[in-house]
């Protein structure tokens, strides 16, 4: 079976066409500048078979941009999806797994689209258009918070009046459920214990969302990040774990406005609010060039950066109790030997012992990074998302 | 205990604390020893020129009465230890009130708007009631004003942060470093110090300095307590003023008034109640407690690099021992070589008060002299 994979980003759509089982790559690329028309051009960027193309086309929204990649697949020859995978980022308490997308999904996934204004909208109306344009192609739904939705009530509730939460459905959802449920897997895979019977703490660190899974016997026990993707570590542009004073304060001097708030919260906090020169933590935890106004500053980013994973570190340690490993994942996790060491040092109280030479080699993922006699192996894995839609797609639809 | 030296050996003195509250003026007077308050009252009200004026006329009285009922006769009032909630990055440490640290209170107006300006009216009536008396304010905050940077700042654009005075302090400081010295002279050096108050809070106290606490701008982050909310998606803040339609100030009293044990319950109980319960009873207010407590736990270890032993301290002793029993079953806590070893301070915050009051108001009778 053919499916191709659809991530949708406000004003991008990324495309994955997967064989499977076997999780051969046929194509993949990224339409960029869905929307509006900007200064540049909207382009695909395309590539199969180990070649790069880049085609300038007008996408004034994602349905289009949609026919544009049918077309390019069919185009350069690629063979015809069998299935369609969306990535959707939220769920709500209606979907606690992979779900086809039939009339009364579609209905439901419409009905839930305020829990996650910002991400759901452009997803739900491209499942939309697909339907209407390939009513015979089957489409399935992988959602962020699905795999969270074992966290159990002392986890997952707020100390707000229960009248109120329940209203509004008000609870820990968590997020990049994809993610790290693959890399648990992986993980589980490569120490080559059951699913059933694996602990542990998966850090997703991405250059742009972070967040920790608490993980007991495979399942999803707590998640970082909260009602939305904003709770939690720091983010690059988003600024974590905030006291609701300061929002409130915040809001008042917005004036009462909300958009506002939601933009300086999302926008210009986290590692950009705090450095002042990028969002992107790799660039702060750089040498300084010896210009630099103000080092200070820059020093303090990557401190409250650091500090705040290796407290919640502990906290999910504490929470699983006794867990196998410790997993980094995505682009920092994968990439900077620095924070994993950060995190990882002088956490003997918990039975961490990472091997820092071993850590700061260059590495062929998965790998463990731990010493011989650590209690917890602390292992480097990639994640892929979109793997991950492609199984959970195949894994959902009857067989062909 | 070392407290019960006499406050003077030759004449008789006595020393009253003020803890100025949401609801009520707590007072506490103090005769001759350090040991227990001879008398100790609640002001239901106190705020306002006239209400403040008449509640330091029957503060005065019952300082005649304890004079009185001792059997010395002329018992002089040494000193006025006010207990202030806030003090900022202004206030490290205790001090005598003075026209400039007056100056510096009026700074804090903005931060605390609740608490100065009641303060405030509270020391002027003070002057008018006890002229000449020292007043000492000692600082909640105070423990807290010194967090490392990586612990204190909010991940938000550092000028935006710094004009609203967004950073992370403590609230409970004087019982933290009071259970902190009690564990400590047992050779303790990373200790996890819980304060069982109705905000209830938890720190990690490294060879004397507070290195991690649960509380931030104000004490409503962290912890839920019996009626705050603790911590919440930042994001729901924007959720409730759209659906709901309601301002500012009603969310404040939404996470200060209703939340917590209150909103987890639908009954007002206290910390002590809510360990007591039968297990059936208040299950999920309890799990939730229990498990946020385990995280701010694992937090601690993380932040020290393990824990000696734990310090409890505040109102609430059934609930702080019941939860200290429960963190040490947990893995964490059984995994530890030394078994983690639990202390409770006794001593009412009163106490810790009138002791600070007694210090200073003589060393700047000494500075006086000289």
């Amino acid at each position: 079976m053919n499916v191709l994979v659809l991530n949708c980003g406000s004003s991008s759509l990324k495309y994955r066409l997967l064989a499977l089982p076997g999780d051969r790559e046929l194509a993949g690329g990224e339409a960029q500048r869905v929307g509006p028309r900007t200064a540049e051009p909207s382009r695909i960027l395309h590539h199969a078979d180990g070649q790069q193309t880049v085609h300038t086309v007008e996408m004034p929204d994602h349905a289009i941009a949609f026919d544009e990649i049918m077309r390019l697949l069919a185009h350069t020859g690629a063979p015809r999806p069998n299935a369609l995978g969306h990535r959707l980022v939220h769920g709500g308490t209606r979907f606690s797994g992979p779900t086809i997308m039939d009339d009364d999904a579609l209905r439901d996934l419409q009905a839930i689209q305020k829990l996650a204004p910002l991400h759901n909208p452009p997803a739900t109306a491209l499942i939309a258009a697909c339907r209407e344009r390939y009513p015979d192609l089957p489409q399935v739904a992988v959602f962020d918070t699905a795999f969270h939705a074992t966290i159990p009530a002392c986890a997952a509730t707020y100390a707000l009046p229960r009248k109120l939460t329940a209203k509004l459905g008000i609870r820990k959802y968590g997020f990049h459920g994809t993610s790290h449920q693959y890399v648990v897997e992986e993980a589980a895979r490569f120490l080559k214990k059951p699913l059933a019977k694996f602990s542990a703490v998966s850090c997703h660190l991405g250059s742009g969302g972070a967040s920790l899974c608490a993980v007991v016997d495979g399942r999803s026990v707590d998640n970082t990040m909260g009602f939305s993707p904003l709770q939690g570590l720091v983010m690059s542009t988003r600024c974590g774990d905030l006291d609701s004073t300061s929002a409130l304060r915040l809001l008042i001097a917005a004036r009462g406005d909300t958009d506002a708030l939601e933009k300086t919260l999302n926008k210009s906090s986290g590692v950009l609010g705090l450095s002042g020169i990028s969002g992107d933590i790799r660039d702060v935890l750089a040498a300084p060039a010896p210009d630099e106004t103000d080092p200070a500053r820059r020093h303090a980013t990557s401190q409250v950066y650091l500090w705040r994973l290796r407290k919640y570190l502990g906290a999910y340690l504490a929470t699983v109790g006794d867990a196998d490993a410790i997993i980094f994942t995505d682009t920092i996790g994968e990439t900077m030997p620095g924070v994993r060491a950060a995190v990882c040092a002088d956490m003997d109280c918990f039975g961490v012992r990472m091997d820092f030479q071993h850590n700061a080699a260059p590495l062929s993922l998965p790998c463990d990074v731990a010493t011989m006699d650590s209690d917890i192996r602390i292992l480097v894995v990639a994640t892929n998302e979109e793997l991950a839609i492609g199984r959970q797609t195949y894994a959902t639809l009857p067989p062909p | 205990m070392k407290n019960n030296k006499p406050l003077e050996q030759e004449t008789s003195m006595q020393l009253l604390t003020l803890v100025p509250g949401h609801e009520a003026l707590r007072y506490a007077i103090f005769t001759d020893r350090l040991t227990r308050p001879n008398n100790a009252g609640v002001i239901r009200d106190y705020r306002g020129a006239m209400a403040c004026h008449l509640a330091l006329l029957k503060i005065r009285k019952a300082l005649q009465a304890a004079a009185q009922t001792n059997r010395k006769t002329a018992a002089a009032l040494v000193a006025i230890g006010i207990r202030v909630p806030f003090g900022g990055t202004e206030f490290h440490g205790p001090v005598v009130v003075d026209a400039d640290v007056l100056r510096r209170l009026e700074t804090l107006t903005s931060a605390a708007p609740l608490h100065i300006p009641v303060l405030l009216e509270l020391l002027q009536q003070c002057d008018t009631q006890f002229p000449d008396v020292p007043q000492v304010l000692v600082f909640d905050t105070a423990f807290f004003a010194d967090l490392p940077a990586r612990e204190y700042l909010y991940a938000l654009d550092t000028d935006l942060a710094r004009a609203h005075g967004l950073r992370r302090f403590g609230y409970c400081g004087l019982l933290h470093a009071a259970a902190w010295q009690h564990a400590a002279r047992t050779g303790a050096t990373r200790i996890l110090s819980l304060c069982l108050e109705p905000q209830m809070e938890l720190a990690a106290i490294h060879g004397g300095r507070p290195v991690y606490v649960t509380s931030g701008v104000t004490p409503i982050e962290g912890l839920p307590g019996q009626t705050t909310c603790g911590d919440l998606d930042p994001g729901l803040v924007m959720l409730l003023a759209e659906e709901l339609h309601w301002g500012p100030e009603r969310l404040n009293t939404l996470f200060t008034r209703e939340s917590g044990l209150k909103g987890l319950t639908g009954r007002v109980i206290t910390f002590d109640e809510l360990f007591d319960a039968p297990k059936n009873k208040y299950t999920l207010a309890r799990d939730v407690i229990r498990y946020r407590l385990l995280q701010a736990s694992g937090m601690a270890f993380a932040a020290m690099g393990g824990i000696d032993a734990i310090a409890l301290s505040g109102r609430y002793p059934a609930a702080g021992r019941a939860s200290a029993a429960w963190l040490k079953q947990q893995t964490v806590f059984q995994r530890q070589c030394q078994p983690v070893a639990v202390h409770y301070l006794r001593t009412p915050v009163e106490f810790l008060v009138a002791e600070q009051a007694l210090l200073l108001a003589r060393a700047a009778a000494c500075r006086a002299a000289a």
